[in-house]
């Protein structure tokens, strides 16, 4: 699979503009050319939606950091953040009753408070909504189940409508809604409050787990049983487990969909930007022609020396191809249709045929 | 006709030398063909492979770079050989319609469906696991190993490989009108080589005529 370099090197060959490879041109610099690549590459991820990943969120979900005010959100470095309070103007409250007097208005009695949704356990909170954070490169989501049962979307009016705290009601999860929070988010209507994690890190969080213990019998499938080292394949009569995030390196978590949150999510390209060593290895290498393309099209679109809007659309006219290509492949089985056409003659009309009335029929008011 | 018959066609239209060429390598006219092969197989799907491969116990999703190396466009049909069934296409939403719990029901397979452009689904996904699967693919070719290989397309199309290859060529040479000429025609013909890679190859689409030009309502 090709590196950024490469694809660098091409595009120079194209634009004429450097006689050595490695080096700049006269016009446009690598860096220049590499921009143009890691905009290609959001375009062709973002437009095509071809690229999924399957994610599990444990619920009660989990963030990165919560805040008392949306500015802390800043701080995560990338992470997910929550901010649970209440932010007015001036000040920020974990409970109703605090706005009511610093506004002074007569306090009512509220709920708990929790800044942690496992806290739930614990505090009875009625006008917190819970809210799940997807990682930073998802871009949308495609579909959604809890406990294998698929949720289907629903609009925060509908909820509003139906119930004064549909945000805090525990029960069984049966929609789910983008809610009123940051982008990347989104809420469950009923919501659990019980730890449904089907794996735990004991000990520490870090590093890659040796050893498994549970209700299952765990093996390794040599004769010696030894549960030590490191796993690469995990097989399993009962259920699959994937590689969620690539099938690269090392298993260093383990999450389970059993009543839990799974989601298929569209995602973009991860962040940062990729460099010249790298490969833009969410698509297939064939398709990094495209890239290419892209970038072509935004350098010859460029204002001065080198402009030109002719070849540029020429270019664009090929990404756009590319992107269609990449379209369909995120929907295969259309390769795989039955023929719809009906055999000759026998097809029908869409539309039910007019009643024929002769002509002597009275005329109808 | 050849890798380098190709290569000949595409420097003399390009008023280049075919045998020392001085503004183009040899590599680049290779790499702009095997781009222009790339381009063909993706808009006609012309390349089929078939790959074997076990069905695993619980596996229920089957990941493309794992069954076929990197070269797999999309799957276009999924036998099972033990079971003398092809499996039929849906999606996810069909499944969800069917049963509410699918995820969870094992048995005999009889449905596949997509996830994304390297992943596909089996469904119902057997715990036992014993048996095969044949993925048919439509992939994208083999690069081109030397200058005697031939493509693996009609040899009444090779044409439309020079014709891509000409326009990255005037493009090279910042010439928009050729250079735009020479893409037309080339998606031009990779409309004419999509309709050799389906049925349309075998016989007169007979089954497509309807009553559009002359329907009952008319006649009368």
């Amino acid at each position: 699979m090709a590196t950024c370099a490469t694809l660098i090197d091409e595009t120079q060959l194209l634009l004429g503009d450097s006689t050595l490879s490695g080096t700049d041109g006269q016009i446009w610099s690598r860096a220049e050319i590499l921009d143009a690549l890691n905009d290609g590459y959001r375009a062709l991820l973002t437009q095509s939606q071809a690229v999924r990943r399957w994610t599990i969120l444990e619920t009660p979900p989990q963030y990165t950091m919560t805040g008392d005010h949306e500015w802390e959100g800043r701080f995560v470095k990338g992470g997910t953040f929550w901010c649970h309070n209440m932010v007015t103007e001036g000040y920020s409250a974990e409970h109703l009753w605090e706005v009511q007097v610093l506004e002074g208005v007569e306090p009512e009695a509220s709920g708990g408070h929790v800044d942690h949704e496992w806290e739930r356990i614990y505090a009875t909170s009625t006008h917190q909504h819970y809210r799940f954070a997807l990682p930073r490169d998802s871009e949308r989501i495609a579909g959604l189940w809890y406990d294998h049962r698929r949720l289907q979307p629903i609009q925060v009016r509908d909820l509003d409508s139906m119930e004064r705290h549909w945000m805090s009601i525990a029960g069984y999860p049966m929609a789910w809604t983008p809610g009123i929070g940051r982008l990347r988010t989104f809420e469950l209507y009923e919501i659990i409050t019980t730890d449904q994690r089907g794996y735990a890190l004991v000990n520490t969080p870090w590093g890659i787990p040796r050893y498994r213990t549970g209700s299952r019998t765990y093996a390794t499938g040599l004769a010696s049983g030894d549960l030590y080292g490191v796993p690469r394949r995990i097989m399993s009569p009962d259920r699959q487990y994937l590689a969620t995030h690539g099938v690269w390196g090392l298993p260093r978590n383990y999450h389970t969909s059993v009543g839990n949150v799974l989601i298929l999510e569209v995602i973009g390209p991860e962040v940062p930007d990729i460099l010249e060593e790298d490969t833009p290895a969410l698509l297939p290498a064939q398709m990094h022609k495209y890239l290419r393309y892209f970038a072509l099209a935004q350098l010859w679109n460029r204002q001065g020396e080198g402009y030109r809007p002719d070849l540029a659309g020429l270019c664009s006219q090929v990404f756009t191809h590319g992107v269609q290509v990449l379209k369909n492949l995120g929907w295969i089985t259309m390769h795989d249709e039955q023929m719809a056409r009906n055999p000759g003659r026998m097809r029908q009309n869409r539309l039910m045929p007019h009643a024929q009335l002769p002509s002597t029929y009275p005329r109808v008011p | 006709m050849t890798l380098e018959e190709l290569r000949t066609s595409v420097l003399r239209e390009l008023n280049e030398n075919p045998v020392t060429p001085i503004y183009w390598t040899l590599g680049e006219i290779d790499a702009y063909l095997e781009e222009a092969q790339e381009i063909l197989a993706e808009t006609a799907g012309l390349v089929k492979r078939t790959f074997t491969i076990p069905r695993r116990p619980g596996t229920a999703i089957y990941q493309l770079p794992g069954i076929g190396d990197h070269d797999i466009l999309a799957p276009c049909r999924v036998w099972v050989p033990d079971l003398k069934r092809r499996l039929q296409a849906v999606t996810l939403a069909n499944l969800d319609a069917r049963y509410e719990r699918w995820m969870e029901s094992p048995g005999e397979p009889y449905w596949w469906y997509p996830i994304s452009w390297d992943q596909f689904g089996i469904w119902p996904a057997g715990g036992q696991g014993e048996g095969w699967m044949e993925v048919t693919c439509v992939c994208w070719p083999q690069p081109f190993l030397d200058a005697g290989d031939e493509p693996e397309f009609h040899p009444s199309r090779y044409e439309s490989l020079a014709t891509y290859a000409t326009w990255l060529g005037y493009l090279k040479q910042w010439d928009g009108e050729r250079a735009a000429q020479r893409l037309a025609t080339f998606l031009g013909e990779a409309g004419g080589v999509r309709s050799l890679t389906g049925v349309q190859q075998v016989q007169e689409k007979w089954w497509a005529r309807g009553r559009d030009h002359g329907n009952m309502r008319n006649t009368h």
